[in-house]
């Protein structure tokens, strides 16, 4: 799996998406096999301590560190770590939306309630209540790294020679040595792509014009998002009474949001698409993540009647 | 072939990725973007290789034992043996399915429906995408 990262390190990305990718990657592929999730490991926190040290201040560094291993960069700013992950709670509520368009309204009450609870607790219970998933979640990776490390560097040590083409980077890359001439070749086909102007550059906002049309067309309510149809309220009214939400509840909504925004000034972009308090602001936003939303639900259904 | 068959559908992406994560983990647009990414990068370094092959030997089609021949030079050999597995357990279910309905297929286009589904089934494999694999493999 090392050739993978090295000729993705090729490619014109950004450091953060490297180490996301990594990580994530690392994930994805832990039940597949034990000895690719180590290989992912080693090189993982290779890669992870040379980006490291070339950004700094990347708030996405970060956070992936202090995720990985203990660093000073990560616990001298706990605050903005934490803020990182209230967001992408926000972001993945309603990403949820379009795979359950029957129980979409429920989801959303419960996104919305889950949302508001925590904004209205104190500043440091928030911490208190964040801090203890890190905590579990520091110590399993660091073990297994620490214990995989060793038998790793020894066995790929002999097997390993360096690449050309390594401008890009300050130390050359070792790969596995089986994979070296696939990777030169692969090099080559892309580069024969690119010069096709076949590789995509720029990722649309959404895929299909009739559909983002439609989504445009549609009514939205206050916070931009989507007024439910006919039969959203029906279920609606039926899931009111459980949810006895004082409407004041609501109304401090934007209020808290605007702290929000106030009290961590790097993620502002993340916070304006998911606050209430700017309606243009999430007008822009929605009006461009809506129809990809609306195009996820699709393969969705698509892939319950492929079941079927 | 146009731009959007060059990426692995996202949403089935996404899904993959929660599968193996737990329930209460959430996954940013940037991550999946970026694994989508790495997984077409992969499934594309695996299939240049199996395509390399089919070139030096004159063939035109690329199946499912190329695909494991290429995984194994690669060094990826748990892929390999995965992969390996499958492919014999989806040929024995070919087989009793083609003896099922025997009557109602020529010799032709079963062989043509074999190759196809044995393309379609190794990209499976890596990312469950039944869509996109022969795309793919085909490139």
């Amino acid at each position: 799996m090392q050739e993978f990262h090295s000729s993705k390190d090729s490619l014109p990305c950004p450091a953060t998406s490297w180490d996301n990718s990594v990580f994530t990657n690392s994930n994805v592929q832990g039940s597949s096999s034990l000895t690719d999730n180590n290989t992912l490991s080693l090189t993982m926190e290779m890669k992870q301590t040379g980006f490291q040290m070339q950004h700094y201040d990347s708030s996405s560094t970060q956070s992936t560190g202090g995720e990985s291993y203990s660093e000073v960069a990560s616990l001298s700013e706990p605050t903005n770590r934490y803020g990182h992950n209230i967001v992408v709670t926000h972001l993945s509520g309603y990403k949820e939306n379009p795979e359950n368009p029957i129980g979409s309204h429920s989801i959303s009450k419960v996104s919305q309630d889950s949302v508001v609870l925590p904004i209205e607790a104190a500043s440091w219970p928030l911490h208190g209540n964040v801090t203890p998933h890190f905590n579990g979640f520091l110590s399993f990776p660091y073990a297994s790294q620490h214990t995989v490390q060793h038998p790793q560097i020894r066995g790929l040590v002999p097997s390993r020679m360096p690449l050309p083409h390594n401008i890009p980077e300050n130390e050359p890359i070792f790969v596995n040595a089986k994979q070296y001439q696939a990777i030169l070749r692969r090099r080559e086909r892309r580069a024969k792509l690119e010069a096709q102007n076949k590789l995509i550059k720029v990722r649309k906002p959404y895929l299909h014009e009739s559909r983002h049309l439609h989504a445009l067309k549609r009514v939205r309510g206050s916070g931009g998002r989507f007024l439910n149809t006919k039969k959203h309220q029906e279920s609606n009214s039926s899931l009111s009474p459980p949810f006895l939400i004082p409407p004041h509840v609501f109304k401090n909504s934007p209020g808290k949001f605007r702290q929000m925004d106030i009290s961590r000034g790097g993620v502002v972009s993340s916070v304006s698409t998911t606050s209430c308090s700017d309606i243009t602001g999430n007008n822009n936003d929605m009006f461009q993540q809506n129809p990809q939303f609306r195009f996820s639900g699709y393969p969705s259904n698509h892939h319950v009647s492929v079941l079927m | 072939m146009t731009d959007e068959d060059r990426l692995l559908p996202i949403a089935n992406v996404g899904r993959l990725m929660k599968q193996i994560l737990p329930s209460n983990a959430k996954i940013s647009k940037e991550a999946k973007q970026t694994v989508q990414e790495c997984a077409t990068e992969f499934i594309s370094f695996v299939t240049c290789e199996a395509s390399e092959k089919c070139h030096r030997e004159n063939r035109k089609t690329v199946n499912g034992d190329d695909i494991w021949w290429a995984l194994s030079t690669l060094g990826l050999d748990n892929y390999a043996d995965a992969v390996g597995r499958h492919l014999h357990k989806y040929r024995e279910a070919e087989r009793e399915r083609t003896e099922h309905n025997k009557g109602s297929n020529d010799s032709g286009n079963e062989k043509e429906t074999n190759t196809r589904s044995d393309v379609q089934n190794q990209s499976t494999k890596f990312i469950r995408v039944v869509e996109k694999g022969s795309s793919s493999s085909a490139r």
